[in-house]
């Protein structure tokens, strides 16, 4: 081999070597590296139980209800809902049907949250092209 | 001067649609200037090494 | 063929070719920032749930692509320069380094300022957020580790090691969103679709390319300065500077 093709085996190796320790890595961290459980996992147990744990989902339709600062609402991921009971400021892109994630844990099977995050989606559109789209979906239905 | 001002206002998101325009601009002129004096250096660096060969 | 690269990719004729390249870099930059800035502050839309604060993803995004599109260039001239010994892709990774940082930082800082009022939150340790920080950090590892030896050859190949090793971090943070459960969301524009409206499309475009010539001019600048130093016992750079010539 010339010293040039050495070189080239040792970049070659140098990347799998790297690849495989990251491989390894995120094989043993699993689903620890999840930011979030859904609802579904958390009914079946897959949840830290007495700890504080972040739960994501849809917000509810016709579920928000307010009482002075205090909301109550419903997360589902459309198998499996649970109640969620939050004091404080909601973020810009909280809302019916949006995607949230809420810090918090499960007391008497009511998810009391300390801080309420809105997951916003990949889709860009000015309001007037979502109204139609929203159009549309009802009169095909 | 109230089209001036809602040519710069955007609803309640104002200030945080400028701070980033800002900081990209100020990022970028600080590139430049880091990159002019980067050339000042290596010509006056250059120099001096050459004047002393002499 | 090796030797005939070598001698094209030159120090000298990289000097005198590059000259002429610049203002091909410079004046696009400039043309589209300021259509960029047009579309992206005027002409845009405001999103349908993000408002007005969608106009932050134009340059947060474009920020964020080139921190990725830089540090794949600074690694692979980093290996051209470990295996093929050439003189000029060591000096183009090396330059590119702090060029990559400014725009990891500028995607992080600007990503922070969009999350506060949609999120709900400046920071979340989420595997998107959490990958570009580590991008970060693999910048300014690459350029100290280059600043801590003398010689600039041991330097290239000591950081040109880093910089290949940290190449996995990149597909990482591009699949981040799809991998894990994250707050950030999901890929709005790849090779097979766009989901995202016109207008707002061209506006992202814009400042897209107006920061990858951007990149390409400051390479150059850098990139020139960088060779004369380096070449500095030639005869030709010593002629350049006695001369009185840039």
């Amino acid at each position: 081999m010339t010293k040039r093709q050495n070189r080239m085996v040792f970049v070659a190796l140098l990347v799998a070597g790297a690849i495989l320790a990251i491989t390894l890595l995120l094989q043993a961290l699993g689903s620890n590296t999840n930011y979030f459980y859904s609802p579904t996992e958390v009914a079946e147990g897959k949840a830290p139980v007495g700890k504080s744990f972040r739960l994501g989902g849809l917000v509810a339709k016709d579920s928000v209800k307010r009482k002075d600062m205090t909301v109550n609402f419903d997360v589902t991921d459309n198998k499996n809902k649970f109640n969620i009971e939050y004091t404080g400021i909601l973020p810009d892109l909280f809302r019916e049907g949006q995607g949230i994630i809420t810090t918090g844990s499960l007391v008497n099977g009511i998810f009391v949250a300390t801080e309420v995050l809105a997951k916003h989606d990949e889709n860009y559109m000015p309001p007037e092209v979502a109204d139609a789209l929203e159009k549309t979906k009802k009169s095909e239905q | 001067m109230t089209t001036l001002l809602d040519l710069v206002s955007f609803d309640k998101y104002t200030y945080y649609i400028w701070f980033s325009y800002f900081l990209t601009f100020a990022v970028i002129s600080v590139l430049f200037f880091r990159t002019k004096s980067l050339h000042e250096n290596a010509i006056t660096q250059l120099r001096i090494k050459y004047s002393r060969d002499k | 063929m090796w030797k005939w690269i070598q001698a094209f990719a030159s120090p000298q004729n990289f000097y005198r070719i590059s000259e002429k390249l610049i203002p091909w870099f410079l004046y696009p930059f400039i043309a589209l920032t300021l259509a960029g800035l047009y579309w992206g502050l005027v002409v845009s839309p405001a999103d349908y749930q993000q408002g007005d604060s969608v106009r932050i993803m134009y340059v947060h995004v474009p920020a964020a692509w080139m921190s990725l599109f830089i540090y794949v260039v600074m690694a692979i001239a980093g290996a051209i320069g470990l295996i093929w010994q050439i003189k000029l892709a060591n000096v183009v990774a090396s330059v590119s380094a702090p060029i990559g940082a400014a725009f990891t930082f500028l995607a992080l800082v600007t990503g922070a300022v969009w999350g506060k009022p949609m999120w709900g939150t400046w920071w979340v340790w989420d595997a998107r957020l959490t990958s570009e920080l580590i991008l970060l950090f693999l910048y300014l590892a690459y350029m100290s580790l280059n600043n801590a030896f003398d010689n600039p050859k041991t330097a290239a190949k000591a950081s040109s090691v880093l910089a290949i090793v940290g190449l996995v971090n990149i597909p990482i943070i591009y699949y981040s969103v799809e991998w894990w459960n994250s707050l950030h969301q999901g890929s709005s524009v790849s090779v097979t679709k766009v989901s995202m409206q016109s207008d707002m499309f061209i506006a992202l475009m814009l400042m897209s390319f107006a920061f990858k010539f951007l990149y390409g001019a400051l390479v150059l600048l850098r990139a020139r300065d960088e060779v004369l130093v380096r070449e500095q016992n030639s005869r030709w750079v010593k002629d350049i500077i006695t001369g009185g010539e840039r």
